[in-house]
């Protein structure tokens, strides 16, 4: 079986951590995010006839307190940004995020997910937000991590980029 | 400089050409024509020609024993290696590496070796019991006082050895010791990583890597090279020869698997060759520990108490010692338990190793061996077995399943489960068991709630009851008890229900005979099922649970019957209905 390193990233309180929480095996409690600064679970995705384990590593969301330990992106085979979409704010982090990442770790495949999608009377993304990620060339997703809706699908897209 | 002049002497040296005068034309236009000024002239052709004859003439000058060469040479060397450095620090360490590491471990071995000396010195004074014992197996053995010494006080085993890929801190080979209890490698190895880095930032030492871990009884060694990370998980007090096993380790994987390294994308499997280097870091530990635990030292160490005359109750009978050998064997052959080591400790067999709580005593194997208790003292370590056995007692105890629920575990972790239980259990089960170690799933397919078959038993006995009528739609008298019973039923239908969440309702059926037109009959079979409503929301059945229905009479009425069939049929049924919950309405 394959393994690959995929690093979360985005603003705080943006949801990482709940979007994969029901669709991972993990160790480690929530605890060493706000110590260490992140937390490793792993996810098994087929893709293609092909078995990929992917070695999630959910980093500390950026906030005015804390910064992203950018060591952590090290060998990342690819990464996912996560948007709040009822904060269009955490979208312009994730841009900011992205450019420091790829001066990091260099072009690897990446996937955006914008999260909360169910809490659809807040959502405040609008058509020309995904305007401007199409003429980017990013591939995104929506998702919720409360309903479970396209997470699943999330990550099989960014496994499929990765092959 | 090679060709030209070469052909000129050719040409001018040959005595049958025919003119002298074409000879000097040739000759002059070769010197001052455009090809000698061009080979001069022409800085590429001139290299090449220098190229050419270079090699040769610095061997000839090495040859000669001229300096000269390898001094003008020296600053070049010197700032090509500076830059080198300057540009990437990677491709000189990486050639240097596999080097090094013997050259470094040649001077720490000797100075070591000096260590070592001034020990044996500082010791050579110190006499107690202990050391006098030591001192008579340095002799035995001819190693020094010293190394005795530190064998003797070592106790420890690798537990897990993993081989890391440095940069993305994906795991490329994991081995566990069959005794120790291992998490998940992939995310052992991430989380592991990420404290490196963790530690790195946050004291700011770049290149340096974290060489050791303390936590209680484990050390974690880490060795690291340019491309991978080997990391010993050790339990105990290692030796310092183990970093020497590890760095041995690391660089044999470092030459054969160098390709692999730098182009790894994540294929662990081509990674399997390196499984001998990791092994030889588990597996010489066993074997110090194994003969540690080996009757010759028994035999040897008697000997030697024997021979110094140190005590008379150094004397073993052998056979006690037989008996004592055939209880350790007993033991390990137990399962849940393994024994690391047994030494006589104060005239007594002292014992350690591990044992998980749910393993047979040993005091119960020694009443059966004729033992004496007194003469044994244990030393357990407390350990989780994966012995299937252990893991279904374990889920067992953890479970508590009422008698009416069998579980079974299989080799892949899943809890069957299958009889009859309480709702309440099943629920809680499934999430209790799933937090033991090695319990991947638990299976309820085979469990049917309690409260599921004794629903079907009330539902039977309401749905057995009937209420007679007469014919002007007054219920024949003596009916009560059987009300009151019903009542009690509904009510404790009701009860089972709630419990697991299943909604309920209870159809009252009105019938009548065909004899009288339908209309009034329908009005009639209406007026008996709330009479039986009413009669029973007075005995505490709330009127919701309860729905009144009319049942047309069949069409097939056997002639000659009808008076009886119309006296049977002035009556009340009762039909129990499950709602499903989206059906409620």
């Amino acid at each position: 079986m394959l393994q690959k390193k995929i690093c979360m990233v985005g603003a705080f309180a943006t949801g990482k951590t709940s979007l994969v929480a029901r669709y991972v095996q993990g160790i480690y409690s929530d605890k060493y995010q706000t110590t260490v600064g992140v937390k490793i679970d792993k996810k098994v995705v087929t893709v293609a006839g092909q078995e990929l384990n992917l070695i999630l590593w959910d980093i500390h969301g950026e906030d005015e307190f804390q910064k992203i330990r950018m060591s952590y992106l090290r060998g990342s085979a690819a990464y996912i940004l996560v948007v709040d979409g009822t904060r269009r704010d955490t979208l312009g982090t994730v841009f900011q995020l992205q450019a420091k990442v790829e001066d990091t770790i260099g072009k690897v495949p990446f996937i955006t997910i914008f999260n909360k999608y169910d809490l659809s009377q807040d959502w405040e993304v609008g058509e020309e937000d995904l305007e401007e990620l199409s003429q980017r060339q990013w591939t995104y997703c929506m998702g919720s991590a409360r309903t479970g809706l396209g997470v699943e699908e999330c990550f099989t897209k960014l496994a499929q980029m990765m092959l | 400089m090679s060709n030209l002049p070469t052909n000129a002497n050719q040409d001018a040296s040959n005595p049958d050409k025919p003119s002298q005068a074409d000879d000097l034309t040739k000759l002059r236009s070769l010197l001052i024509g455009p090809a000698l000024k061009e080979q001069f002239e022409n800085a590429k052709l001139r290299s090449e020609d220098v190229s050419r004859v270079l090699p040769e003439a610095i061997q000839l000058t090495l040859k000669t024993g001229d300096k000269r060469v390898s001094e003008a040479v020296v600053p070049t060397v010197e700032h090509a290696i500076k830059s080198s450095v300057n540009t990437d620090q990677n491709i000189l360490s990486e050639a240097l590496f596999p080097i090094m590491g013997p050259a470094i471990r040649k001077a720490i071995a000797a100075a070591i070796q000096n260590l070592t000396d001034s020990l044996n010195q500082s010791l050579e004074h110190s006499l107690s019991p202990q050391s006098i014992s030591w001192r008579f197996e340095a002799w035995r053995t001819g190693k020094s006082f010293a190394e005795v010494l530190l064998l003797r006080t070592l106790v420890y085993q690798v537990e897990q050895v993993f081989l890391i890929h440095k940069n993305s801190g994906l795991v490329l080979q994991h081995l566990a010791a069959e005794t120790a209890a291992a998490q998940d490698a992939d995310l052992v190895s991430a989380m592991f990583t990420a404290i490196q880095d963790f530690v790195r930032d946050s004291f700011s030492v770049s290149d340096d890597t974290l060489g050791s871990l303390q936590v209680g009884e484990l050390t974690i060694w880490v060795n690291e090279g340019p491309q991978a990370i080997i990391a010993c998980v050790i339990r105990g007090n290692p030796p310092g020869q183990l970093r020497q096993t590890m760095e041995n380790a690391l660089e044999r994987i470092h030459l054969v698997q160098e390709q692999q390294l730098h182009h790894f994308q994540g294929d662990s499997s081509a990674f399997e060759p390196s499984q001998p280097y990791l092994e030889e870091c588990l597996q010489s530990q066993y074997q110090a520990k194994k003969k540690r635990a080996s009757p010759l030292k028994w035999i040897g160490g008697a000997a030697g108490i024997l021979l110094l005359g140190l005590g008379a109750w150094g004397v073993l009978s052998s056979y006690e010692r037989h008996q004592v050998q055939s209880f350790v064997d007993q033991l390990n052959q137990e399962a849940g338990i393994v024994v690391l080591r047994t030494e006589k400790q104060d005239g007594k067999y002292a014992i350690s190793g591990l044992r998980d709580p749910l393993a047979p005593e040993p005091a119960d194997l020694m009443a059966k061996m004729d033992l004496e208790p007194e003469k044994f003292v244990f030393y357990w370590e407390p350990y989780l077995s994966f012995d299937a056995e252990f893991i279904e007692s374990r889920v067992k105890s953890l479970l508590q399943p009422p008698e009416t629920v069998t579980l079974k575990v299989d080799t892949n972790g899943t809890v069957q489960a299958s009889g009859t239980a309480p709702q309440a259990w099943i629920t809680e089960a499934k999430q209790l068991a799933l937090r033991l170690p090695n319990i991947t799933q638990f299976n309820t397919q085979q469990i049917v709630p309690v409260e599921a078959s004794a629903l079907a038993g009330i539902k039977a006995k309401i749905e057995a009851q009937t209420f007679f009528f007469t014919q002007n739609a007054q219920l024949v008298p003596q009916q009560n008890d059987k009300l009151k019973t019903l009542a009690e039923d509904i009510k404790q239908l009701a009860k089972t229900a709630k419990t697991i969440n299943q909604n309920v309702a209870v159809l009252v059926e009105g019938h009548t005979d065909r004899s009288g037109s339908e209309l009034i009959n329908l009005y009639v079979r209406e007026i008996r099922a709330k009479a039986i409503i009413s009669l029973l929301s007075k005995q505490g059945i709330e009127k919701n649970l309860l729905q009144a229905v009319s049942i047309e009479p069949s069409e097939s009425t056997t002639p000659g019957l009808v008076s009886q069939i119309s006296k049977s049929n002035r009556k009340v049924t009762f039909k129990v209905i499950f709602i499903h919950p989206s059906d409620a309405n």
